[in-house]
């Protein structure tokens, strides 16, 4: 599967370090991944995530990395989301 | 007559659909009360009602809660005759997310509900388009796809929602295949089967956000915008407001030259020129400002600069979240404690419900106005770009929120203690041109708004006010007045600041609403004799000789204090607390006072 992105040049997320539980936070702008795990979230959160597009064999991609230590930018399915280190730290990349 | 619930996820449209079809005759601003986001107005002979944009029927944040909880009630009652559920074609899988749990709800209750499919212009324009009549198949739903901002398909969609109402059954329709729990695959297949491919959109968003999101300038980007903000207020409201200041000196002196001398043309020119006459100058600022923010509202840039805020905030208990609420303070306090409603974590919602008075509200404007034109002339700087009062005046909304900052990291850290267990996810609508009629008219309104708001307040404390200063020895005398003589009572809690009891009357009064200073002022002003200039109360003033000291002090205080009972009822509501809000008066009333004080000993 592959992340519908445009005006960036994608990383497959294969290329990229194979560090174990890879999370979307550890994603660097312009690269992109599948979902493998939601891990340590409410179910309320974890519903919410399913709800905009995070599951498991989703793919995601980071397309923005803000200043002053913002929360990154996701481009997820056909919404782009961003999510804080609290969150993105939680969904397990394969 | 017959309910329609328009529903949808945030940013769907349904706001603008909302005004296109009732003409914007809705009930805006209907404050104090907690139902300021479910507006309702006539549309044909039935009546629309507008949620709040939800993106599922499982809440997280108090106003989805708030709006799902509306929603289940409204859809088992009797009141409501059908259903219009908002889809966003350029996001069609997250709107269809909700649109299908809303879909399968409507079918178990048994109310129709039928779908808009808007932006339709947006994928036009990158030339895709959606399979309207398989996505009808499927969902076995009616849709009819719009464009809002366009106007297109409305009639169209105007006389689907006449047929819902005449012809319910036919909308009453078991929802497509599936048996309603697997909504998530089901929004994403539909998606893939019958959605544009949005890739342009979403590359033009990447493009204006690698600017505006940009490590170098970003950050930059993001002080200038705020800075234009404030600039403007000054700058493109001052033609408006020396307009009207015009208008109301010339309709002074008409007026005052048709009458006989006396009583009757002292009040007339006094309480009503001099006292309402002179608030009504600064309604232009307040226009200016509302515009402003709903431009950055309409534009898509404030969840951008949530975002960038997220971590400065959240280092004071705060969250990016907080930001749009902010924002809304500087207009109101109050529907801005409400925006507060979107932050998901109880402790940061709660700091920024006590923190938002600290936002420099539309009702100061006035006062900072009113000193700020009688201390600091009309210079400019920067190479004569910037203009000072701009300057000065940006510089007292920082105080406020650097004041802001303050106030929620100290009870942060010592006072509030709830653990915070809410993260932050925020979608980042496309960028878009704002349409120019709707600002306009929200502009508009919120001076309507003021004025009728403000106005009796304003009205009755500058009848008050010239009884008893205007009596017992007439004009001329506001010394030896009732007034007079109760201002001397109070003297001296603002002597130290070198404020006769005239500008401490005024401090007073306004702890009934904060506009209230300028009109008591000019009251006052007007019984002493200054009338020959009725709307140009700076003149006056500054006639009178305020001090730049007791000025900047006075000031401060109005950055500061919390002179609003609306805001404390509201704070009431929203924090189910007694408790809340009276601190948080008596302490802004006291930070407000010491820090006056020393702003006086330091200049
Ligand atoms: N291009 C385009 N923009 C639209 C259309 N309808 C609404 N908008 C814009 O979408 C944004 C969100 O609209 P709003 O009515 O506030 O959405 P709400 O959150 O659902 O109430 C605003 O900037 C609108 O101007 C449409 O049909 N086409």
């Amino acid at each position: 599967m592959t992340v519908q992105l445009a005006g960036l040049a994608i990383k497959s997320h294969e290329e990229t370090s194979l560090d174990a539980a890879k999370t979307m936070w550890d994603m660097a702008r312009g690269e992109q991944g599948i979902v493998a795990a939601l891990v340590g979230l409410s179910e309320a959160y974890k519903l919410r995530l399913n709800e905009i597009g995070v599951f498991v064999g989703a793919p995601v991609a980071c397309v923005n990395q803000p200043p002053m230590s913002a929360p990154k930018v996701f481009q997820i399915c056909d919404g782009i989301f961003s999510l804080d280190r609290d969150l993105a730290d939680k969904v397990v990349l394969n | 007559m017959s309910s329609i619930l328009v529903i949808g996820k945030p940013n769907s449209g349904k706001s603008l659909l909302f005004n296109r079809l009732t003409g914007m005759n809705q009930k805006v601003a209907n404050f104090p009360g907690v139902t300021v986001e479910i507006k309702s107005s006539a549309f044909r002979r039935h009546r629309l009602i507008d949620l709040p944009g939800t993106y599922s029927l499982q809440p997280i944040t108090p106003d989805e809660r708030i709006a799902v909880k509306k929603f289940h009630e409204t859809v088992a009652s009797d009141e409501v005759k059908g259903v219009l559920c908002m889809l966003d074609c350029t996001r069609l899988e997250r709107s269809l997310v909700f649109g299908l749990q809303a879909q399968r709800v409507c079918q178990e209750e048994g109310v129709p509900i039928m779908f808009a499919l808007n932006m339709m212009d947006d994928v036009a324009r990158i030339g895709e388009t959606v399979d309207v009549e398989g996505l009808k198949q499927a969902l076995n739903a009616e849709i009819r796809p719009i464009s809002t901002k366009k106007k297109q398909g409305l009639d169209e969609l105007a006389d689907d929602l006449d047929d819902m109402i005449r012809n319910p059954d036919r909308f009453v329709r078991e929802p497509g295949e599936g048996d309603g729990s697997d909504y998530l695959k089901r929004s994403h297949e539909l998606h893939q089967r019958f959605g544009p491919d949005v890739r342009a959109i979403l590359a033009l968003q990447q493009k204006l956000d690698n600017f505006f999101l940009s490590g170098t300038f970003g950050g930059l980007v993001f002080v200038l915008i705020m800075l234009l903000l404030f600039q403007s207020i000054f700058t493109w409201a001052t033609p408006l407001m020396d307009g009207v200041e015009g208008i109301i000196g010339w309709l002074a002196g008409q007026v005052s030259s048709g009458m006989s001398d006396g009583m009757v043309k002292d009040f007339i020119v006094d309480a009503m020129f001099g006292g309402v006459g002179s608030f009504l100058v600064f309604v232009p600022q307040i226009m200016v400002l509302t515009f402003i923010i709903g431009l950055l509202e309409d534009s898509g840039y404030l969840a951008r600069a949530s975002v960038l805020c997220h971590r400065t905030l959240s280092n004071v208990g705060l969250s990016g979240m907080s930001f749009v609420p902010y924002l809304s303070g500087f207009a109101c306090a109050i529907p801005a404690m409400m925006v507060a409603r979107n932050i998901p974590s109880t402790k940061r919602r709660l700091l920024t419900i006590i923190t938002i008075p600290l936002m420099s509200c539309s009702a100061r404007l006035p006062v900072y106005s009113l000193i700020i034109l009688v201390l600091v002339p009309a210079n400019k700087v920067f190479g004569g770009f910037v203009d000072l009062r701009g300057v000065i005046f940006f510089a007292l909304y920082f105080l406020g929120i650097v004041a802001a900052l303050v106030v929620s990291a100290l009870l942060s850290k010592y006072v509030i203690h709830e653990a915070d267990d809410a993260p932050f996810m925020l979608e980042l609508p496309p960028y878009r041109l704002p349409s120019l009629k709707p600002l306009l008219t929200r502009a508009v309104n919120a001076g309507k708004t003021f004025i009728t708001k403000a106005g009796h307040v304003i009205f009755a404390i500058a009848v008050i006010i010239w009884v008893l200063g205007y009596f017992p020895y007439g004009p001329g005398n506001l010394d030896s007045s009732y007034l007079g003589i109760m201002g001397k009572w109070i003297e001296p809690i603002f002597a130290p600041m070198d404020l006769d009891w005239r500008y401490g009357v005024a401090i007073l009064a306004s702890f009934a609403a904060r506009e209230v200073f300028v009109g008591t002022l000019g009251t006052m002003f007007g019984i002493d004799g200054a009338d020959e200039n009725i709307a140009g109360l700076a003149a006056n003033v500054q006639a009178d000789g305020m001090s730049l000291a007791s000025g900047a002090a006075l000031l401060v205080f109005y950055v500061i204090a919390l002179q609003c009972g609306a805001t404390l009822a509201v704070m009431r509501k929203e924090t189910g607390s007694n408790r809340i809000p009276i601190a948080t008066f008596v302490g802004y009333s006291l930070l407000a006072y010491l820090a006056a004080l020393l702003t006086y000993m330091t200049f």
